[in-house]
C-alpha cells in the first residue's frame, strides 16, 4: 500500500459510510500525505466539509471539482465504500491502481478490479496508516484539487447567498440550515433534493439524516420523518420532499397529527420530475416525455389533512414562514412549508468530459449533453458555464498549470 | 398442566419484541391480523402501535428507524394487499441493510390453501425481499419463530418476514421467557445495562 502511495503522483481517497466515527483522523491522514478526499453521497456528515482537502462527491450529485479529479488519478483508494454509481464513473478513465478497502472480503473486485484489496475496517485502516506512512510535503495534484474545488465553493456560495423570485431551491437550503440546530435529524425524499443536499444541506457530527439511498423510493420522506420523531422526540426533525414524492406519501400528514409529531415538513413544488428532466436532456427524444405535474395547492391539502401550512414563492418570505412554522413547532404541532421553486436543473457535473491527450488536459461538453435539444446549443465550456449562471468556473486546465500537475 | 400459568401467543410475541426493545411497530388493521392487534390494546402500557395511512409509509418508516437507532423496528400488514403493499418500504431495508421485521396477517389455518377469501400462499411474495420468511405452524411456536426471525435480520441487516394465521394468536399458550434476548448480545436491548456489559468483560 505505502508502495503504491508512493508511486503515485495523482492519488485520491474515495470515503463511504465505512469510515463511521474516524471523520477526522482521515483528514490527518489526508493532510500527511496530501491526498486529496472524495466522499460517497451517504458518508455526508462523517468528514468535515469544511476542510479544504474535502472535495466532496462524484457523479451527477456531487461537484465539478470531485468528478474532474477523479477522472485525472493515478490511484484511487476506495474506503468502506459502497459506490452504486462505479459502474459509471471508475471506467471514465484508464491506467490507475485501485485499491479496496473493505471489511467484507466478499465485496472485493464488485466495483472495479483491483490491484489491491485490504480487508480491514475502515478506521483501522486509516489509523494503521497513520502510524506507518511518512509525510508528503507537497502535493501538486492535492493543491490544484483544493483550488478547483474552492472555486467550485465560490460558485455554491454564490447561489446559496443571493435572492430570488421566484424561489431557487439554494435559499430553501440556505433557511433550512438556518433554522437547523446541532442535532436536528433531516428525512430526504428523492430526486432533485438529493442533488440540492448533498451541495447545499450543512450536517454537523451531532446532526441525523436518512433517505431511501439505494432503492431510492419517491415517497420516503414523510415516514422518515416520523420515524425520526418518534425515536428522537427532543430534537428538531424535518422532512424535505418534491410535489412528486409529497403527494405519493402525503396522506400520512394525518399521522404526525394524530401522534401530535412536531415535524417541519418542506415540499419544493415545482410541477416537474425534476431530477428525470436533467436525465431526458440528455436521451436522444424529441422532447420532454411525461413528466410535468399538474399543480395543487399543497398548503391547502394539508391544511385540509390537519397540519397548518403556508406558501411561499420568493426568498424574502421565507423568514416569515420559517417564524410560523416555529411557532407550530414550539405549540407541539407539525407544520408545511409549500416552496415554490424554479424548475431550473442544478448545474450539470455530469456535462463535463474530461480526457488527458499528450500530457494535456483535453475537457468538454459531454456529446450526451443536451442532446434531446430542449436546450439551447451549447457546445463550449465557457457556454456551458454562462447558460447555468456559472461564469466564476474555470476549466480542469487552468489549475492543473497554476500547479504544475504532472500528467504523465 | 392444568394449573401452568397460560398467555396468547400474539401477547407472548410482543412480550419478545419487548424484550428486544422494539418501542413502537408500525401497520394497518385487517381481519386476517385481528388476533395481533387485539395483543396490541392488551400491551399497550409497554409496545405502541403506530397507525399509519399506508403500508408502504408503515415499511418505510421502519427502515428509517433501523437506519436512524441501528436497531430492528416492526412493521405489519394484514393478509393480500397489506401484504403486498409493505413491499416496498421492505426492499428499502433490504437495499440499506436496515434490520427490519414485518408482520404479515394470514387466514386462519384451517381456511389455508382452500382460495379463501384474501387467502393465497404469501412466503413466495417475500421470498426475494427476506433473507427469511416463514408462515407459523403452531400457536406455541409463534413466539419462537419472531425471535428467530429478529435475530436472523440482525445477521443478515435484512428483512425477516413472519406470517401469522390469524387464529394461532388467540391460543393461550404456555407462559415461557420465549426471547433469547442475551446480555451476551451486542445490541442494546432493554435489559442491556452498562453494568451488564461491564460483566461480561
Amino acid at each position: 500500500m505505502l508502495d503504491l502511495i508512493k508511486n503515485a503522483k495523482r492519488p485520491v481517497f474515495h470515503v463511504g459510510k465505512g469510515i463511521k466515527d474516524h471523520g477526522d483522523q482521515l483528514i490527518e491522514l489526508s493532510k500527511k500525505l496530501k491526498i486529496p478526499v472524495i466522499m460517497t453521497g451517504l458518508a455526508k456528515g462523517l468528514i468535515d466539509e469544511e476542510y479544504e482537502g474535502h472535495i466532496g462527491v462524484v457523479n451527477r450529485a456531487g461537484s465539478k471539482s470531485a468528478n474532474e479529479m477523479i477522472d485525472i488519478s493515478d490511484l484511487i483508494i476506495a474506503i468502506g465504500a459502497d459506490f452504486p454509481f462505479a459502474n459509471n464513473v471508475y471506467p471514465r478513465h484508464k491506467n490507475y491502481k485501485f485499491v479496496q478497502v473493505d471489511h467484507d472480503e466478499a465485496e472485493f473486485g464488485r466495483h472495479h478490479y483491483l490491484d489491491l484489496g485490504i480487508w480491514s475496517d475502515a478506521s483501522q485502516f486509516v489509523d494503521k496508516m497513520l502510524d506507518r506512512s511518512t509525510e508528503v510535503s507537497d502535493r501538486p495534484y492535492y493543491n490544484a484539487a483544493v483550488a478547483d474545488n474552492n472555486n467550485w465553493k465560490e460558485y455554491i456560495n454564490k447561489t446559496y447567498d443571493r435572492e430570488s423570485d421566484p424561489l431557487e431551491a439554494p435559499q430553501l437550503y440556505r433557511t433550512l440550515n438556518q433554522v437547523a440546530t446541532p442535532d436536528t435529524i433531516v428525512s430526504l425524499d428523492v430526486g432533485d433534493n438529493t442533488i440540492n443536499t448533498l451541495r447545499y444541506l450543512k450536517v454537523g457530527p451531532k446532526n441525523k439524516w436518512t433517505v431511501s439511498a439505494l432503492f431510492a423510493t419517491m415517497g420516503s420522506g414523510i415516514p422518515g420523518a416520523i420515524a425520526a420523531k418518534l425515536n428522537y422526540p427532543d430534537r428538531q426533525v424535518v422532512s424535505i420532499q418534491g410535489d412528486g414524492a409529497f403527494s405519493m406519501v402525503m396522506q400520512d400528514l394525518i399521522t404526525e397529527k394524530k401522534y401530535k409529531l412536531p415535524i417541519l415538513n418542506i415540499v419544493t413544488s415545482n410541477c416537474v420530475l425534476g431530477f428525470i428532466k436533467g436525465e431526458q436532456d440528455d436521451v436522444d427524444m424529441k422532447d420532454y416525455s411525461g413528466i410535468d405535474l399538474e399543480d395543487a395547492d399543497w398548503a391547502k391539502a394539508s391544511e385540509g389533512l390537519g397540519v397548518e401550512a403556508t406558501t411561499v414563492t420568493k426568498s424574502s418570505e421565507l423568514p416569515g414562514a420559517v417564524e410560523k412554522a416555529v411557532a407550530a413547532l414550539s405549540a407541539g404541532k407539525p407544520f408545511l412549508i409549500n416552496a415554490k421553486i424554479t424548475n431550473k436543473r442544478a448545474f450539470p457535473v455530469e456535462a463535463l468530459k474530461v480526457e488527458v491527450e499528450d500530457g494535456k488536459i483535453k475537457e468538454s461538453v459531454s456529446p450526451v449533453y443536451n442532446v434531446n435539444h430542449s436546450r439551447p446549443d451549447i457546445k463550449t465550456l465557457p457556454e456551458l458555464f454562462a447558460h447555468y449562471d456559472a461564469q466564476e468556473l474555470k476549466p480542469l486546465q487552468y489549475f492543473i498549470d497554476k500547479y504544475n500537475v504532472d500528467l504523465n | 398442566m392444568s394449573d401452568k400459568k397460560t398467555v396468547r401467543a400474539s401477547v407472548a410475541m410482543l412480550k419478545v419484541l419487548e424484550a428486544w426493545g422494539v418501542k413502537q411497530v408500525y401497520g394497518y388493521p385487517g381481519g386476517s391480523f385481528n388476533s395481533t392487534m387485539s395483543a396490541l390494546e392488551d400491551e399497550k402500557d409497554n409496545i405502541k402501535y403506530i397507525q399509519i395511512r399506508h403500508e408502504q409509509v408503515g415499511a418505510l418508516a421502519a427502515a428509517a428507524e433501523a437506519k436512524l437507532t441501528g436497531k430492528v423496528a416492526v412493521t405489519f400488514g394484514s393478509a393480500g394487499p397489506g401484504a403486498v403493499n409493505l413491499l416496498n418500504g421492505l426492499y428499502d431495508a433490504r437495499e440499506d441493510h436496515a434490520p427490519v421485521l414485518a408482520l404479515v396477517g394470514q387466514v386462519p389455518h384451517y381456511n389455508m390453501n382452500y382460495n379463501f377469501f384474501q387467502e393465497f400462499d404469501e412466503n413466495p411474495i417475500f421470498q426475494d425481499v427476506a433473507c427469511y420468511a416463514r408462515t407459523v405452524m403452531t400457536a406455541e411456536s409463534l413466539p419462537y419463530v419472531v425471535d428467530k426471525a429478529i435475530r436472523e435480520a440482525y445477521k443478515h441487516s435484512g428483512v425477516a418476514v413472519v406470517i401469522i394465521p390469524n387464529d394461532f394468536g388467540m391460543v393461550e399458550i404456555p407462559e415461557e421467557p420465549y426471547s433469547s434476548v442475551s446480555p451476551s448480545d451486542n445490541r442494546n436491548q432493554k435489559q442491556l445495562t452498562k453494568r451488564s456489559t461491564r460483566c461480561l468483560i
